[in-house]
């Protein structure tokens, strides 16, 4: 009996993200980037306790006697901009927005993309080459006219925004997972399975997935600041959610009332700078897990 | 053959065509219970095409096969209908490819059981069929990975991942040829204790001639998707009759004759030669010395193919039947 | 006799890995006079392919080396890199196991054949090394014309032919052959053995020929050398050797190949127990001793030496 406690309560499942765990702790890109998640993940959580998304109103910041245009000596830490709001409270506002955002459509992508890589290269046949074309249609055309047009007829709203940046990006997920799930099928284990009476789901569930399963974590890590970025140039666009202020739509703000000019940087470097750390981050951690996924990528670089 | 015993399969003149190529072109063999069947052959004759439909995952073209006397549950549409018989179990050529690196043995060895749904006595089960592969104590493999256990280990496994289903027939392919020399004799004495032991039949498809001496109790030359020669394992070796088994034979190391070596390679399967198809190759014909109403027909008909009801038998116009 | 083409004294090669010094080949000694051959056998991680690498000076720089490797009468770890690019190829050259990762898929195979040729300037202009090529070729068993063709146009025995006709474009005295036909089928790997043999027997080459199999080397060396663990355990006359091993590795080896028709061996497949051992955690005494199914408690004490077994034979075990 201990036996079997031991072999099916994820004994082994423990000592495999123990083993993931250790090679990653070992990379000191993955560390430093993923403590900079952590941190803006912790503020992205903790944003409604510190900030009240009400004084986002450019009336409840008048009520409040906040001075236009002040800059950071006068109205720590971050000043205010041309509506008298306080753009610390953007910033970290925006944080949590931007990283539901860039998430959200991540995780969108991945669900689509995999779901149509797996079916694509596991049947294979006509049905792949369906799904294929079906996956180029989307690729060749251009992401922003696309995001755009989708944008305005759904509505401008956060949800909209993640849909629009899930629905375009997709293919390109699609495409390497299917590749991937090509080279898995192909291994004698799953003959094995085959052999063995497996059917198709459980060869998917049992071999298929797993096997391709770091490859999608980090390439999803990989997608997440692209998303961010996505985010930011559809609210840098107006397509944004005008209620929610993200990243993105503080720079568009900032750019539209003239900051620059004006030269308020405190209106637009806190934003622009959240984006890059955090597009970063994800990055870094993504590299890692990658090469911990394929250690041949390791070697190479 | 064996008169009132039902062989545990038979395949009857079985074709499997792709395309315009012959993998397996009218070919009949049978396995009864308790015996090794050893089907030799290089690559491109056609022996693993010939497995995999015994074991169901090769929808064949034409012919019959029947597994316990009866026809297998067939699935799927015409022309691409496969059958999963649990009683028939497989034995891959390489250990390391054929085990799930994210699994561990445990779960490796239980998947079988798990796609069928039998859950109740899984781990008794498994530790038996482990134990009966020469994984001793069992319990000492269960949470361990492939990459922690020896090549020869490996084989076991992929050994115990099959006997946990309590076949009948192991169908195995160059079940020793990705191992060490060393490890060789211990895997093919466990498949000779096996069947020993339990009854168990084992289809063996193999390159290696001692691997057929080692084991076999009857062997099938295979050449270009059909079977040339078949018999009795000592008769076979002894007094080969086809002279492409002879040329396999000479060709075995550390032999004291001299290796008579076939010019070329096997030929495409898309491009079988007429007549017989060994001709182009044949060292008699090729020596002159058979009497020309013999070799015409060597290069004009087909010696036809050796049908389930010959215990010995060689097609070849030069041997007499 | 002539000077030896291929000296080996105490020869010794030590990975750096990450977890420790990997002892690969711990002391081997060895000759091949001009034209001789010897034949290296022994389970994979024995060091045997180390040693084939070692006397090219083609380790990775994880491997550290010590001893002497006389080729040709040359130290090979005291030449300039100039010195040693002339004796890889003209001294020596090797035949690599698996052949379609050895030839570069996007070149035809005569320009392969002739690059080293070229490089070495064994052939004076390109026409020549043209010539030399389609001779190399036929030489190998392959049509001239088949030169334009690239190596996945070519068959998997076509393809170890061109790898031994390029390890001859510069004449070497030694041929290294590690696994030369590990992939063929049998009647493909005795069109290759034998050709291997025709062309010792035309060019008075050396040949130091290293696998698993036995039974192989039997036929196709003068000589036998048994490797466990890094070392040399056995060496001798290679009819000899298979045919009345002295060290019981090498009886288990041997026993591992059955002669057909040998009842002895029918229905009765025999080989050694156990895994080889792993070369980072060796036993101790004789390496052997935790699969050696004669041994006795001495065994694990001292690794017993190479000492005389018979006439021209050595084997390390204390039971000679």
């Amino acid at each position: 009996m201990t036996v079997r406690s031991m072999t099916r309560s994820g004994a082994p499942g423990v000592s495999a993200a123990g083993s993931f765990w250790r090679q990653f702790r070992r990379s000191r890109q993955g560390m430093i980037g993923l403590a900079i998640l952590v941190a803006f993940g912790i503020l992205a959580l903790v944003a409604p306790l510190i900030v009240d998304p009400a004084q986002f109103s450019p009336v409840v910041a008048r009520t409040l006697g906040n001075p236009q245009w002040a800059p950071p000596s006068e109205f720590p830490p971050l000043g205010t901009d041309h509506l008298r709001r306080s753009v610390w409270a953007q910033f970290v506002w925006g944080s949590r927005v931007s990283l539901t955002v860039g998430l959200a459509a991540t995780a969108v992508t991945m669900v689509i993309g995999t779901a149509v890589g797996v079916i694509a290269g596991y049947r294979g046949g006509r049905l792949d080459s369906f799904l294929m074309r079906i996956t180029e249609w989307f690729l060749v055309i251009p992401f922003l006219p696309l995001a755009i047009a989708l944008a305005s007829v759904l509505g401008r709203s956060t949800r909209n925004i993640i849909l629009v940046i899930g629905l375009t990006s997709w293919p390109w997920m699609a495409r390497l997972i299917r590749s991937q799930v090509l080279t898995v099928k192909q291994r004698l284990f799953v003959d094995r399975a085959r052999s063995l009476g497996a059917k198709s789901g459980h060869i998917i569930r049992n071999h298929i997935l797993p096997n391709v399963s770091g490859l999608i974590l980090a390439n999803a890590t990989l997608w997440v600041p692209i998303s961010i970025l996505s985010e930011t140039t559809l609210s840098f666009l107006g397509l944004g959610n005008p209620g929610n202020p993200s990243w993105g739509k503080t720079l568009e703000e900032a750019f539209a009332n003239g900051a620059m000019t004006r030269n308020a940087w405190w209106y637009f470097v806190p934003a622009g700078l959240g984006i890059l750390t955090v597009v970063l981050a994800f990055t870094m951690v993504g590299r890692t897990l990658e090469e911990i996924a394929d250690p041949k990528l390791g070697k190479e670089r | 053959m064996h008169p009132g015993v039902t062989p545990l399969v038979e395949a009857r003149d079985v074709h499997v065509h792709f395309g315009t190529a012959r993998a397996v072109d009218g070919v009949s063999i049978s396995v009864m219970p308790g015996e090794v069947v050893a089907l030799v052959g290089e690559s491109g004759s056609g022996k693993t095409t010939l497995i995999r439909a015994l074991q169901g995952l090769q929808p064949v073209t034409s012919g019959e096969i029947r597994i316990r006397g009866a026809e297998p549950e067939w699935k799927g549409r015409a022309g691409r209908r496969t059958f999963h018989d649990p009683g028939i179990q497989m034995v891959f050529q390489d250990p390391t490819g054929a085990l799930n690196p994210r699994h561990t043995i445990y779960e490796i060895v239980a998947e079988g059981l798990r796609i069928q749904g039998r859950r109740d006595d899984e781990e008794e089960l498994v530790a038996t069929a482990m134990a009966r592969a020469g994984l001793r104590p069992p319990e000492r493999f269960f949470s361990l990975y492939p990459h922690q256990i020896s090549g020869g280990q490996r084989q076991r496994v992929v050994i115990a991942g099959a006997l946990v289903m309590e076949p009948s027939l192991l169908l195995a392919d160059e079940p020793v040829a990705s191992l060490d020399a060393s490890i060789r004799g211990e895997i093919l004495a466990l498949f000779r204790s096996l069947v020993d032991e339990s009854g168990l039949a084992v289809l063996v498809v193999t390159h290696d001639l001692g691997l057929a001496w080692n084991i076999a109790d009857r062997i099938a030359v295979m050449y270009l998707g059909r079977i040339v020669e078949v018999g009795a394992v000592e008769e076979v070796l002894a007094e080969p009759q086809h002279p492409y088994t002879r040329a396999l034979l000479s060709v075995v190391p550390g032999r004291d004759e001299k290796p008579q070596l076939l010019k070329g390679e096997i030929p495409d399967l898309r491009n079988v030669p007429s007549g017989c198809r060994f001709h182009p190759r044949c060292p008699l014909l090729q020596s002159g010395l058979l009497p020309e109403e013999v070799a015409a027909r060597c290069v004009g008909e087909d010696p036809g193919r050796i049908g389930l009801e010959e215990i010995r038998a060689a097609a070849c116009w030069a041997v007499a039947r | 006799m002539s000077e030896p083409v291929l000296v080996l004294e105490d020869l010794r090669v030590t990975y750096r890995t990450s977890g420790g010094a990997v002892p690969a080949v711990r002391g081997v000694s060895l000759e091949i006079p001009a034209g001789g051959s010897l034949g290296l056998a022994g389970e994979s991680g024995c060091g045997k392919s180390t040693i084939a690498g070692a006397v090219l000076r083609l380790l990775p720089g994880t491997a550290e080396v010590s001893g002497r490797v006389l080729l040709a009468g040359k130290d090979v770890y005291e030449l300039k890199p100039g010195g040693l690019r002339a004796v890889r190829w003209t001294a020596g050259a090797i035949v690599f196991q698996g052949a379609l990762h050895a030839l570069n898929p996007v070149q035809r195979i005569g320009d392969q054949i002739a690059e080293p040729m070229l490089v070495h300037q064994t052939v004076s202009t390109p026409k020549a090394a043209k010539t030399r090529v389609a001779e190399l070729l036929e030489s190998v068993g392959i049509p001239a014309r088949r030169a334009a063709a690239y190596p996945h146009q070519l068959s998997g025995g076509q393809r170890q032919r061109v790898l031994i006709a390029m390890a001859l474009a510069c004449d070497p005295q030694l041929l290294i052959a590690d696994e030369p036909t590990t992939a063929l089928d049998v009647m493909v790997q005795a069109q290759v053995l034998e050709l291997l043999a025709d062309l010792r027997r035309q060019r008075d080459l050396a040949l130091l020929f290293i696998t698993h199999d036995l039974s192989l080397l039997t036929t196709y060396c003068d000589r036998l050398a048994i490797m466990y663990a890094g070392r040399i355990v056995e060496e001798g006359p290679s009819g000899d050797v298979f045919a009345g091993p002295s060290h019981p590795y090498t009886r288990g080896l041997a026993a591992a190949f059955p002669r057909i028709g040998d009842r002895s061996s029918r229905m009765a497949p025999s080989g050694l127990g156990g895994d080889p051992p792993d070369p980072a955690a060796l036993p101790a005494g004789c390496p052997f001793h935790p699969r050696c199914p004669l041994a006795r408690p001495e065994c694990r004490e001292a690794e017993p030496a190479l000492r005389i077994s018979g006439p021209e034979r050595r084997a390390a075990c204390i039971l000679v």
